[in-house]
């Protein structure tokens, strides 16, 4: 790959990720020193009240949520952590080709001898090293306030691996996606207006899914369900299995089973934008 | 042929931009193409870059296939698109930087040259802060800068002042003289008829007309106004001279090669208010696009 694609990419992109970046580790670290100033037998109190719905809503239950561990895992899945890796991987990946070819820049690039695979190669590349920094910088922020702030009862860093690594994947799989309709489109606009709207389709999917009686099958439709970061720090066992048995005798994912399938698919839209890519015609800069 | 194109054909849908083009461009020529808005200029530079997938036909560049060796392709061409948009989050030193060291044949000396040197820009400026004639300017300048056997310029004059298109013409004209290709668009045709040794009209897609700038600079057109009747053309200028008649006393008459010959003729006839032109591009370009 070309030295000079390779420093654009990285220096169009720096102000994001190091933002981005600085902010995963702050609101994990503001996460566990938050979670220091509750009791576990107080919280457990406060969910006692709490109605049944909101529990359905939940990843676990409330009483893994009173747990130190439980407190410090909602981070993972926090609004602000999954607006971070949604902009990240939004932005990245609509950038790739048609925010160049909206910008008019890209008919100046592809002028050069640089193939197209090469272009979009080093774009996915920084992506997902940016995707990997991400989750890193949030794993950096629990572990660093673990070892500063006294909670009350004892946490390993280490638990919290699984759901970083969960996170990383749900924006592999946001990335690709977003890079793949943005090979077919000219505009960027109308790449974050199509993966927004799949975005938003997932998400009540899973929330329907989630709280209606006989439409679990729904959740299956919903790239939300592999990412459940909550889930995987509650059950060790289960994060680190591909796949485990349940009560019943069958058998369901486990967390690397979910971080496969959201980096496969990832990767699978990956490929499918470099021949999307590789073979259309570039519209002239409008 | 070092540029040659087949049958070459793009539509889209219903519409053809380029229809059937075929031509060739001979290494160290300079060929420009003249045609209005739409006429497919555009289209057959793309197609030559490898942007677009042709229709029909076939295009190459030193024997390599335009779209499947697009790559390849690249190295022996710098192109200059019609709307050049360089990275606004850049200044101009980091927009040469990158277009210099994005290629091996890119030299960086070369580029800052021309864009401070000649064109006079400020390489500390944002390309944001730029006006439309200083990016164009430092468009043409990275594109100028790359030392390859073609260069492709895509209306490489729009937006500058007429200083800076004299420059552009004397850079081509440069370009030439060490023996460099080049196939360049513009809408000024004067400009075609000062640097191309061929210019290519095209209309609604066609190739209508090819001209060999030297030939036409030996034609000549006289219009003049009779005052009398015009007598019968000598029979030595059949063939050679156009003579028209507008009925309103309007004369006009063409010839493709020497003038003196049809002087002495022209002073035994009964005109007024003559006048005696070069037969341009312009009247050739009008023959095609005129009202």
């Amino acid at each position: 790959m070309n030295a000079a694609l390779w420093k654009k990419t990285l220096y169009e992109s720096r102000w994001l990720l190091l933002g981005s970046a600085a902010l995963m580790f702050a609101v994990h670290w503001l996460r566990v020193w938050i979670s220091s100033f509750f009791s576990i037998s107080a919280l457990q109190g406060m969910f006692s009240f709490m109605p049944e719905l909101v529990e359905q809503l939940l990843p676990v239950p409330f009483s893994q949520i009173a747990t130190s561990a439980g407190r410090i895992a909602v981070a993972y899945d926090d609004p602000i952590v999954l607006l971070l890796v949604t902009v990240w991987a939004i932005s990245r990946g609509s950038d790739a080709v048609s925010g160049e070819l909206n910008r008019g820049t890209m008919e100046m690039v592809l002028a050069q001898p640089i193939r197209r695979l090469d272009v979009l190669g080093t774009q996915a590349a920084v992506t997902l090293g940016g995707a990997a920094l991400l989750a890193a910088a949030a794993l950096m922020g629990t572990s660093v306030a673990l070892a500063t702030i006294t909670l009350e009862e004892s946490v390993s860093p280490s638990v919290f691996v699984p759901a970083a690594l969960n996170l990383f994947a749900m924006t592999v799989f946001l990335a690709g996606l977003t890079t793949m309709v943005s090979s077919g489109t000219n505009y960027r606009s109308q790449t974050i207006g199509i993966v927004g709207g799949f975005y938003a389709i997932s998400m009540i999917v899973k929330v329907v899914g989630r709280l209606a009686p006989g439409w679990k099958w729904l959740t299956f439709a919903s790239f939300f369900t592999p990412f459940e970061p909550q889930l995987l720090v509650a059950d060790l066992t289960k994060a680190w299995s591909l796949s485990v048995g349940t009560a019943d005798g069958s058998f369901e994912l486990g967390g690397l089973g979910y971080d496969s399938i959201l980096i496969g698919l990832g990767l699978g839209c990956y490929v499918a934008a470099a021949i999307v890519f590789c073979h259309r015609d570039l519209p002239a800069p409008l | 042929m070092y540029v040659e194109t087949h049958s070459l054909s793009k539509r889209y849908g219903q519409f053809t931009a380029l229809d059937r083009c075929s031509f060739g461009v001979q290494r160290g020529e300079v060929v420009g193409l003249l045609g209005p808005n739409g006429a497919g200029k555009t289209t057959l530079l793309r197609l030559l870059m490898g942007y677009l997938r042709p229709t029909e036909g076939t295009a190459s560049i030193d024997g390599l296939d335009c779209y499947r060796q697009s790559c390849e392709v690249h190295r022996r061409v710098s192109y200059l698109p019609g709307e050049a948009r360089l990275f606004r989050t850049m200044r101009a030193r980091d927009v040469i930087d990158f277009f210099t060291a994005v290629r091996r044949d890119g030299s960086g000396p070369r580029a800052v040259a021309l864009a401070s040197g000649r064109f006079g820009l400020d390489l500390s400026r944002s390309v944001t802060a730029m006006s439309t004639g200083m990016r164009q300017k430092l468009a043409l300048a990275v594109t100028l800068a790359v030392d390859t056997p073609l260069v492709i310029l895509d209306e490489p004059t729009s937006n500058l002042d007429p200083t800076v298109r004299s420059d552009v013409a004397a850079l081509v004209s440069e370009a030439r003289q060490a023996g460099r290709t080049i196939v360049f668009s513009s809408h000024v045709i004067s400009e075609v008829e000062q640097v191309c040794d061929r210019a290519l009209i095209l209309r609604q897609g066609r190739v209508v007309h090819t001209q060999v700038v030297a030939d036409l600079r030996r034609k000549h057109r006289i219009r003049a106004q009779l005052t009398g009747s015009l007598p019968p053309v000598p029979e030595s200028f059949n063939g050679h001279v156009t003579v028209a008649t507008n009925g309103r006393g309007g004369l006009m008459i063409e010839t493709p090669g020497e003038l003196s010959g049809l002087l002495g003729w022209l002073a035994t006839l009964p005109l007024a208010e003559v006048h005696i032109e070069p037969l341009g591009l312009r009247a050739l370009y009008d023959q095609y696009h005129g009202s």
